[in-house]
């Protein structure tokens, strides 16, 4: 079978949404350069919290530190949020882990497929990249700016849809499942498990968030090499999550018995 | 004449001077700004008494001091969290800022990344930047100093 075509739609994104702020408001767009640059562009004009941005197509997505999402169109989620709750700000760091544990969550509850969690956010199947996250934000001084969160999700991508180098690393739910799936059926439900997660950091609510996430997290317990930069790799054991979201690492160097936090770093699980 | 223009030209002589420079010109898409000085030699010959006192005043003579950096005055940058700092926006790209840059309020100088979050830090006031504190791709403490600027006071 073939995925149908589910156009994204405001009216059935909202049908079934219990949030305050998030997806209250939602442009929808044919195709734009990267939903993130422009929540960050639409934020600067003043657009309110919980926006959402959704494109069909995006010709220059993002990823961390210069490198692409690729886009196929029409098939799959392309979403930026706006995020401006001021109480946040201190806990800017668990917004990409809160963010990877709402996104595998609602995935799961809703379509019956469980995602692998890997440290900070992303979100496999096997090996193969499912989903992926880019949150940035702006800082000025003591006073705290604006906070993008940018999800893509596979969904309804055959293989073919991928250039043929991503072809053994990434995977869409189209092709774990055999079937479509509905992108506002699954929209709705990324919303509100998102707000209910952002909800518990803007209470304070760090130990609800970090023990939710060290039980969904697979990259804990295991061995992975964290590449730091070109010039510096670790290997060692995940043992934990820190107080800001880190991960925790034994390293297997001789002697080396301290535990080092990855906070920037690409992250391979080993075994 | 706008103070902040009159600041900033101030600001273009203090860099002329400090960097020994003859000549500076600046361009933007509404303003361009050229400031320029004849450098004397340091010992000058006895000034001749000007035979015409009026049209001497019409020109007075620019007296330009070479300013000390007054270090109480400079905006310190700090990191809002624990991280990794950035000079640029990917591997391959330029450096978002330079030593000696004039920068506004609101410019991003850097990113500090903490769990695949990009924290682009913006300056807090119009100035210019005097020193980068850390090298790009360190790892950085909450509250670690990263930027020295001098900013632009308007009085």
């Amino acid at each position: 079978m073939t995925p149908t075509s589910d156009a994204l739609n405001t009216i059935a994104i909202q049908t079934g949404l219990t949030t305050q702020a998030l997806g209250q408001s939602i442009h929808i767009l044919t195709e734009t350069a990267s939903t993130n640059s422009l929540g960050m562009t639409l934020a600067a004009s003043g657009e309110p919290d919980g926006t959402v941005i959704l494109a069909e197509h995006q010709t220059a997505g993002k990823g961390r530190l210069g490198r692409s999402w690729v886009s196929p169109p029409n098939k799959n989620i392309y979403c930026s949020m706006i995020l401006r709750d001021p109480r946040l700000q201190q806990h800017l760091t668990w917004i990409p882990l809160a963010t990877g544990l709402a996104l595998q969550e609602a995935i799961q509850k809703t379509l019956g497929i469980t995602p692998s969690l890997k440290w900070p956010n992303d979100l496999l199947i096997g090996n193969k990249k499912l989903a992926g996250i880019l949150c940035e934000s702006t800082s000025r001084g003591q006073t705290g700016g604006v906070l993008i969160v940018g999800i893509g999700v596979n969904v309804n991508a055959e293989r073919e849809d991928f250039p043929a180098e991503l072809q053994s690393t990434s995977t869409s739910i189209f092709q774990e499942s055999g079937h479509p799936s509905n992108r506002n059926t699954l929209l709705t439900s990324i919303f509100n498990y998102l707000e209910k997660w952002y909800d518990q950091l803007a209470s304070d609510n760090i130990v609800a968030v970090q023990s939710a996430y060290t039980a969904a997290c697979s990259t804990l317990g295991i061995d992975v090499r964290c590449t730091l930069n070109e010039a510096r790799e670790i290997h060692g054991r995940a043992t934990a999550i820190g107080m800001d979201g880190s991960l925790q690492v034994i390293p297997f160097e001789q002697g080396a018995r301290q535990v080092i936090e990855i906070r920037s770093a690409d992250v391979t699980h080993v075994r | 004449m706008k103070s902040e223009q009159r600041k900033e030209i101030q600001d273009l002589v203090e860099i002329l001077t400090e960097q020994n420079l003859t000549e500076i010109e600046i361009e933007r898409k509404d303003l361009r700004i050229r400031v320029r000085r004849d450098v004397v030699p340091a010992v000058s010959p006895p000034t001749p008494v000007a035979p015409f006192s009026a049209e001497r005043a019409a020109t007075p003579h620019l007296t330009i001091e070479a300013p000390e950096i007054d270090n109480a005055r400079l905006l310190t940058v700090t990191s809002p969290i624990v991280g990794t700092f950035y000079r640029s926006p990917s591997p391959d790209a330029d450096s978002y800022i330079e030593e000696n840059d004039i920068v506004s309020k609101g410019q991003v100088l850097c990113i500090v990344e903490a769990m695949k979050l990009m924290n682009e830090i913006e300056c807090e006031a119009d100035g210019r930047l005097v020193k980068v504190l850390v090298e790009s791709g360190a790892a950085v403490e909450y509250g670690q100093p990263l930027f020295l600027i001098d900013p632009i006071t308007v009085s």
